[in-house]
């Protein structure tokens, strides 16, 4: 890899670092998930600073061109991530739709008993 | 023998009085008392407020569930108000009141848990829906009967009793969007019987029905496919056991 990309990289996950820790500390982004996002960019330094590893990997797995393992292996990783947004949004309609039927109930049960 | 009817109100400020009085009007000439509760599902128009005028009894939900969570909420009601049949009734004059005593009968009597007014078991209903989406609720009924081995014709209908075993089924799950032929499921898997009744449906006099026909493809495919998911899901959740 050349060296001016590898600078180039670098500062670009630089960047999104701090991005992440400014939306941490606006409360845009909960801890639980600004830790996952800054775990992941950490070790996507790793193949950057050593891409002689990225080979290596490729060529064991039977690869022949290492560019298609780091794209499979980013389509497969944004699968996952696409796949745990919507199991958790599944569960924040459930939560949701429980919550306003329970208001619901309640709101209607006070007015009751007011007129009561 | 305390009976809930659960009238699901979408925008429906035009039909829902016409509904209530017809309830007290057929209140007077059965058997059985029934009382009747609207749920308000944030409706955008003024049903809020007539209902209030009028002192219909109503549970606003604080915002738009969809008929399924709606219907649900009136479940809840149901069971922790200790009834014993809850029958769900659309707020948009489709069903007629004075077959409330045939749906509630075999209840009483335990010949079945749920009963189903049906619209093509009997001549009856004039009113039949249109050719199109008949085709699809016979299809909709085969994929049912394949599914679950158990015949039931108008499985779209939403004139429905049930007793308190299924209460305690549907307000613990119930589906969202459509629920109607996908609720059937659970409650056949679960061993509980279901009974047909012929009972005459009506045009409805106000407003759009919530299903358009551009919708209507992607409705029996999206409906099939989740009576056979939750056919596979719900046989496997009884082995489990």
């Amino acid at each position: 890899m050349m060296l001016q990309l590898q600078i180039f990289l670098v500062c670009l996950i630089f960047i999104v670092l701090v991005c992440i820790f400014r939306f941490i500390k606006k409360k845009h982004l909960s801890m639980k998930y600004g830790i996952f996002w800054l775990l992941l960019l950490c070790l996507l330094l790793i193949p950057v600073l050593f891409p002689q590893m990225v080979e290596v990997i490729s060529e064991f797995l039977g690869f022949e061109v290492s560019s298609n393992m780091v794209f499979l292996f980013a389509f497969v990783f944004l699968f996952y991530v696409i796949f745990v947004l919507y199991i958790n949004v599944s569960k924040l309609v459930d939560q949701n739709k429980i919550l306003t039927q329970e208001l619901s109930l309640l709101k209607a049960k006070i007015e009751r008993e007011d007129r009561k | 023998m305390k009976i809930l009817v659960i009238i699901p109100a979408y925008n429906e400020e035009l039909n829902i009085l016409n509904t209530c009085k017809q309830l007290n009007k057929a209140n007077k000439k059965m058997k059985w008392k029934v009382d009747y509760l609207v749920i308000n599902d944030g409706s955008k128009d003024r049903t809020s407020e007539v209902c209030k005028e009028n002192q219909l009894p109503c549970i606003n939900l604080v915002q738009n569930l969809g008929i399924g969570g709606a219907v649900q909420t009136g479940y809840k009601y149901a069971y922790e108000n200790d009834y014993d049949i809850a029958i769900q009734f659309d707020g948009d004059g489709q069903h007629d009141a004075s077959y409330l005593s045939s749906l509630i009968e075999p209840i009483v009597n335990k010949e079945a848990s749920m009963t189903i007014g049906s619209r093509y078991i009997s001549t009856l209903s004039e009113f039949k829906s249109t050719k199109i989406r008949q085709l699809g609720i016979k299809i909709l009924s085969f994929v049912l009967k394949v599914c679950t081995r158990k015949k039931v014709y108008d499985v779209t209908s939403g004139f429905r009793a049930i007793n308190r075993d299924v209460i305690k089924l549907f307000k613990e799950d119930y589906p969202i969007d459509y629920p109607e032929p996908e609720s059937l499921v659970n409650v056949v898997k679960h061993g509980y019987m279901i009974q047909e009744i012929p009972v005459k449906m009506n045009e409805r006099k106000y407003g759009k029905s919530s299903i358009t026909p551009l919708k209507s493809i992607y409705y029996m495919i999206k409906v099939s496919l989740s009576i056979l998911i939750n056919s596979i899901v719900i046989e496997k959740e009884s082995e489990n056991r």
